[in-house]
């Protein structure tokens, strides 16, 4: 086997663990815009539902007003409990950024944590809509050669952070992937 | 035009020499003409308004169906011709350029260290003119693949021992070379003439591991566009015969039990065609197989009618997979995967005639052939022994609750309902599904040693994945706020090839292991491909 492989015992409690990690919140500023969507969002549709509701009868065949009724209470009901979701899940998302990797820490009722070594990441891509644009934040995604199921991304970085972990990750010394 | 002669190919060897541009054999013309039909036939569902509206017209005068067999024939055979004549390809400096399309002109270049996969396949209609098809595969997507549609089967085989040996050369110069590799650096100067064969295949083996393992839906789908057409003869066919179904099942005279029995024949008889048709499947993709390993290369042949090759750098290998289903349980075989970066992830899961480019089966091997193989790919490592920690058995108590919830509430109302055939169905239903969790929970275990990472799973069959800690991706870590409470975790070890996912392990175990593999990956650099 590899003569470069070792095995020597080593003193356990000098090794990082995922344990010991310190997570960074996202931006406070993400989370009151999530939730200032979500709630704006979660008015659309139950609007929408009263606008029908209130039509006079001749505007729309009994039928479709049926159906729109029904899409539009489902559709109140699914912004409804994500707004709710959101509420209490935005603020638990955090990331943690160690010399050689990555974590991203998300989830309310399954809390998931993801752990990226840096070497193994393909590339890094930050993007920014039109809200992190006013808010001057932006989005982190990471790719590895995992495939497109195992993409994630880190929502709500301050600009200069993103950019800065972004820096840091493409001038990682040892990534070696090509071999 | 034919200037893809062997005395011609050599040029290539003195790498820094450029070469002008090449065309390929003019056999290939047959290639792409069964590539267009295949197209073809691909598209039916978005071509049949057509194909109908034309039917009606041929049907109403059929005197046009002669020029428009005609005219279809000449469009396939210039088509192919177009697309051979403008086909080109050249070979210069280690790069492979290709010149193809008509009318979108599409120029690649694929330098030979990009490229990760080479097959070379001997389609059947090229077998007596000694012929192959030359498939490459680089590290990115789908289109950066090229197909050189036909070469002498002797200047192909040439090609890609340069491609592989160049490869091969490329990772020694490269920092993250191991001795594991200079083990075989003896071996280099004989190069892919010192190929040990590892294993072969009878066709007795193949026809076991065709029952064991399901290919039906591998031969369906290569059928999917006539199925249509088949399963709607079939009525009409029984009614012609004077066979009424309808009678058959709604018939108040015939006792149960004859009813049973008809149903039991029925299965049989639909289980005996599947397994037939599975058995063919797999002798066509597996006929005459053989795995050897030249220069830490891993060379898969095999196929009726069209012979694949596929070749594996042993460093590309990111998973070793040993399957074992019910069946294979009952004949004591084990299929073995050796996984590979999977580019086109969307291919996953769809096994095809040729078993894609990304893995290597073995199938249906003995236990000692396992572990001879195994040994070989991942040596030191301990399968056979190694203890496996169980996953807790709150995953059972999980999955028994959302049964129980669903089953008693059903059973009572059925049982109220006094309906006696559903009622006994459904609580049948029931205890096969609780044996099936049980079954998953007791094959569910992870282990590692100080190199691999080891995950059983399984059913009533079991599956064990071995793969090295540092050739891992990503690891995920997912916890519920129940789990928490428990201190329960599922841990996810994601790899180029797919992932993993071990769930229910004590919390503190699944942070060791994952610090284990971090570890792994993080304390010095090594190339997972």
């Amino acid at each position: 086997m590899n003569t470069d492989f070792s095995n020597n015992q080593l003193p356990v409690d000098v090794l990082p663990s995922i344990q010991s990690i310190n997570f960074t919140a996202i931006s406070p500023m993400h989370i009151k815009w999530t939730r200032i969507l979500g709630c704006l969002l979660s008015f659309v549709f139950p609007s929408l539902l009263l606008i029908v509701l209130v039509l006079p009868d001749t505007w729309l065949p009994e039928k479709v007003s049926n159906i729109l009724l029904f899409v539009f209470a489902i559709l109140s009901l699914i912004f409804l409990f994500t707004f709710i979701y959101q509420w209490f899940a935005e603020p638990i998302k955090a990331y943690a950024l160690r010399e050689q990797d990555l974590s991203y820490q998300s989830g309310l009722l399954f809390r998931k944590v993801i752990t990226q070594p840096i070497t193994r990441i393909q590339h890094v891509e930050l993007k920014r809509g039109p809200l992190d644009r006013r808010n001057e934040l932006a989005k982190l995604q990471v790719f590895s050669a995992g495939g497109a199921m195992h993409t994630f991304e880190i929502p709500g970085l301050e600009l200069k952070t993103a950019q800065s972990i972004r820096q840091f990750i493409l001038s990682h010394k040892g990534g070696n992937n090509d071999g | 035009m034919t200037d893809n002669t062997p005395s011609d190919n050599s040029d290539y060897q003195g790498a820094a020499t450029v070469s002008q541009w090449h065309r390929i054999s003019p056999i290939a013309v047959i290639y792409y003409a069964l590539r267009f039909v295949r197209g073809f036939v691909g598209n039916m569902a978005y071509l049949l308004p057509a194909l109908l509206v034309g039917y009606n017209q041929i049907q109403k005068n059929p005197q046009a169906a002669l020029p428009l067999s005609i005219a279809i024939l000449a469009l396939i055979i210039v088509s192919s011709i177009l697309s051979y004549w403008f086909f080109q390809y050249r070979l210069s400096n280690d790069h492979l350029e290709i010149r193809s399309g008509v009318f979108s002109k599409k120029y690649l270049n694929l330098p030979f260290n990009r490229i990760q996969n080479v097959e070379v396949s001997h389609p059947w209609y090229y077998r007596p003119f000694g012929y192959a098809t030359l498939k490459l595969d680089s590290a990115g997507s789908a289109q950066q693949e090229a197909n050189i549609a036909a070469l002498e089967k002797h200047f192909a085989e040439q090609l890609r021992r340069e491609i592989v040996r160049h490869k091969a050369s490329d990772n020694r110069q490269s920092a993250t070379t191991t001795t594991n590799e200079q083990g075989l650096a003896g071996e280099q100067s004989a190069s892919l003439e010192g190929e040990v064969v590892l294993n072969r295949r009878s066709i007795s083996d193949i026809v076991l591991h065709g029952i064991s393992n399901n290919r039906v839906w591998i031969v369906l789908g290569a059928l999917a566009p006539f199925i249509d057409n088949l399963t709607k003869g079939i009525p009409e066919y029984l009614q012609a015969k004077g066979i009424d179904i309808d009678q058959i099942v709604s018939s108040a005279h015939m006792p149960w039990w004859q009813l049973t029995l008809a149903v039991i024949t029925l299965v049989i008889i639909v289980m005996a065609i599947m397994s037939l048709i599975s058995v063919i499947g797999a002798i066509i993709t597996f006929y005459d197989f053989s795995l050897s390993k030249a220069d830490s290369k891993y060379i898969r042949r095999s196929g009726l009618f069209s012979r694949h090759e596929i070749t594996m750098p042993h460093s590309r290998m990111q998973m070793v997979t040993c399957q074992q289903d019910w069946l294979d349980k009952l004949f004591k075989r084990i299929n073995i995967k050796f996984e590979q970066m999977n580019a086109n992830a969307a291919n996953q899961g769809q096994p095809s005639l040729s078993e894609g480019t990304n893995k290597i089966i073995v199938p249906s091997v003995t236990a000692e052939q396992r572990d001879f193989l195994v040994a070989d790919a991942y040596p030191q490592s301990q399968l056979p022994a190694i203890n496996f920690q169980p996953i807790q058995r709150r995953y059972l108590l999980r999955l028994y609750l959302l049964l129980a919830l669903i089953a008693i509430p059903l059973l009572t109302l059925l049982a109220v309902a006094d309906k006696t055939m559903p009622l006994l169905i459904t609580s049948l239903l029931s205890v096969f599904l609780s044996v099936v969790i049980f079954m998953r929970y007791r094959r569910w275990g992870i282990a590692t040693d100080n190199h691999y990472i080891y995950v059983r799973k399984g059913c009533f069959g079991v599956d064990y994945h071995i793969f090295e800690a540092y050739k891992l991706q990503q690891v995920k870590i997912k916890q519920s706020i129940w789990q928490k409470r428990h201190q329960l975790a599922s841990v996810q070890f994601v790899l180029a090839s797919g992932s993993v996912t071990v769930p229910y392990i004590k919390e503190e175990l699944a942070k060791t292991i994952a610090d284990f593999a971090l570890f792994e990956v993080e304390r010095q650099p090594r190339s997972w491909m």
